[in-house]
């Protein structure tokens, strides 16, 4: 308990803590280089594709005009890696000329921030055109969809039942899923869709080169678009690493990325690859397949995420993260190659009735390909969470009784019984309000982030980015009313953002 | 007073690095480095039988049930002429299927010596009836 002399006295404590590492930035900017460099490498085939005549119809698909979203996003990449260049080299001078003093660096500092931000934004956004096409002409597909993906993020945001995640980060990741992520992998296709005619037609073994065709288009689609999604959570956790605990905030923030994904694909379905059945569109990815497909699959990835952070050998990191991209990849390429085949099955089995088809058929098609990857990410969060709660124990525990007044030990019982802590905050809101509500959830968020990010540095395999307790602690303090608010310096909120 | 907890923390993090203490002759624990491995693995076998499915079957749309080939023969170019020009209105309809196996030389005079000679003479059941006849046949890439 804080005394008078302690609320009185000058500020007296440790000195301001030392710059927190952040190599994010530039792990981050090259993962964005790697997307360009697959456009590049697309648009290079292209060019050199040998030219096709194909009167076929069902050829049509790889000799269909440009079209203008496509176009636009192509030149605005174009623009995009000039104008990183140019970031570059300022950074590179920039970088040479003002050396770092003090934990923000001074201008120099903010001056390479900027110019780090400014490249990954030329490189990634303007994968934002196309999916921003699809949704703006199709305004009321879009606000169709919108209530169950918000119900879907809602969840993904309440299977957190301990420390969560700030919803601006799940948010993040959900608009990378829905404007990135969907441009990426939608571009990637229509690259593959325009060059691969030329090479693979083969007129002597005509129907050798249609099935390559379609499972390349396949392979394509699953491996640029999974790569598009673990982009997004990749560059999140470089970021963001400080808020990435374990593996069901790494899952959390994947199934957010997969989710903005499926936003945007369902809209493009419903609205310009099969508006003739968008119902069907409707029920197989809003409703069925809603939490499994593109949720699992990032899920998986994300959990990959959360599973290196609390690894120590480099080795072992990229296994982690390598085997959720592996899983990712391979669950969407044999999704897309064997569901058409399978659903045409089901429409057979089901004697071509539409209503049992789908009420049964694609509930059975959808379990049958991506059912295992939906039950690799329950099995994750399950065992995640339980461990969160026996290390969450420990840690609010040690907390209580070390007798600092951020956690005492009615309140620890509590923190560790998420159904204790809705029937809490049902209480609180009833009574209080919906501030009060607030207020009390921001505090169980404080006390739990300073238990885990406890647990998280007695573990083994802790890194550098775990933030220090003591800002934590006070910051509960402060929140319980025990202490003044002084100011913090500002390098502190910085740290706390990003790390 | 100060607490245990507010010493430790006045010591700056870089001094106290993050982690227990290692243990001697205790393997480091490597949470969920097997279950990841596991599921890499599903994901590549899910690859395998995708290509398998892919490479082995036809598309689920429905093909007709003779598609057009243009079987080789030596000295003869080996795909469609891709350079513009028409399909010539009066096409020959009586061509011999079985060919010598040298390289004929009794074609008839009045054809181009690029155009192939040994096409399908069932075109009835064999090919869409949408072909432009006018060499409007979209050509890949459009425009750049």
């Amino acid at each position: 308990m804080t005394t008078a002399h302690g609320l009185l006295a000058p500020p007296s404590g440790p000195p301001p803590a030392p710059p927190v590492p952040r190599p994010g930035l530039p792990a981050a900017i090259a993962v964005a280089v790697a997307l360009s460099v697959a456009f590049a490498m697309s648009q290079v085939l292209y060019w050199a594709q040998p030219a096709i005549a194909s009167p076929l119809p069902w050829m049509r698909v790889f000799l269909l005009p440009e079209s203008t979203p496509f176009s636009l996003t192509r030149r605005l990449l174009h623009v995009g890696w000039v104008i990183a260049a140019v970031l570059g080299l300022l950074l590179l001078i920039t970088y040479r000329r003002t050396p770092r003093t003090g934990p923000g660096g001074g201008v120099g500092g903010r001056t390479l921030r900027a110019c780090q931000f400014g490249i990954l934004g030329a490189l990634l956004l303007p994968y934002a055109v196309m999916p921003l096409d699809i949704l703006a002409s199709a305004p009321l597909i879009l606000l169709m969809c919108l209530p169950t993906t918000a119900l879907a993020l809602l969840c993904v945001h309440r299977v957190q039942l301990y420390r969560r995640l700030p919803a601006w980060l799940l948010l993040t990741g959900f608009s990378w899923g829905v404007l990135i992520g969907g441009g990426f992998g939608t571009v990637m296709i229509v690259w593959f869709q325009r060059y691969a005619g030329g090479y693979l037609l083969d007129w002597e073994h005509p129907r050798d080169a249609i099935r390559s065709l379609y499972t390349l288009l396949s392979l394509n689609a699953g491996t640029f678009s999974e790569m598009g999604k673990a982009a997004g959570v990749a560059i999140l956790y470089l970021l963001f690493r400080r808020h990435f605990d374990g593996v069901v905030s790494g899952a959390v923030v994947g199934a957010a990325v997969g989710l903005g994904y499926n936003l945007t694909e369902t809209v493009r379905f419903m609205a310009e690859i099969d508006p003739g059945q968008a119902t069907t569109q409707f029920w197989m990815r809003q409703v069925i397949g809603l939490m499994a497909v593109h949720v699992a699959f990032t899920a998986v990835v994300g959990a990959g995420f959360g599973a290196a952070r609390r690894l120590s050998a480099r080795k072992d990191r990229l296994l982690v993260v390598g085997g959720g991209v592996m899983a990712a990849i391979g669950g969407h390429f044999v999704t897309d190659a064997t569901m058409p085949r399978l659903a045409a099955w089901t429409e057979n089995l089901f004697s071509h009735d539409q209503t049992l088809d789908l009420l049964l058929g694609v509930p059975l098609v959808t379990a049958v390909t991506s059912g295992p990857f939906v039950l690799a990410y329950v099995v994750i969060l399950r065992r995640g969470l339980r461990e969160q709660a026996v290390g969450l124990a420990e840690a609010l525990r040690g907390e209580a009784a070390a007798g600092t007044g951020a956690v005492t030990q009615p309140e620890a019982e509590v923190l560790l019984a998420p159904r204790r802590r809705l029937l809490l905050e049902l209480r609180v809101w009833r009574r209080d309000g919906v501030a009060g509500l607030r207020h009390l959830r921001r505090l169980h968020q404080a006390q739990l982030d300073l238990a885990t990010q406890h647990w998280h540095r007695t573990s083994p395999g802790a890194d550098p980015f775990v933030p220090p307790e003591a800002p934590l602690r006070a910051r509960v303090r402060e929140l319980k009313g025990l202490v003044v608010p002084a100011a913090r310096p500002s390098s502190s909120s910085e740290q706390e953002v990003l790390s | 007073m100060t607490s245990p907890a507010d010493n430790s923390a006045a010591t700056p993090p870089a001094s106290s690095p993050p982690g227990p203490a290692p243990a001697s002759g205790v393997p480091e624990r490597r949470p969920y480095v097997r279950l990841m491995a596991a599921l890499g693995g599903m994901g590549a076998v899910a690859a395998v039988i995708g290509a398998l499915v892919g490479f082995t079957t036809d598309p689920a749309f429905p093909l007709p049930e003779k598609l057009p080939t243009l079987p080789v023969r030596p000295g003869m170019p080996p795909g469609l002429p891709t350079g513009p020009g028409a399909l010539p209105s009066g096409f020959p309809s009586g061509f011999p299927t079985e060919l010598p196996s040298g390289f004929p030389t009794d074609f008839p005079t009045d054809m181009p010596t690029s155009f192939p000679t040994d096409f399908p003479t069932d075109f009835s059941g064999g090919l869409p009836s949408g072909i432009p006849t006018d060499g409007s046949v979209p050509k890949s890439g459009g425009t750049r």
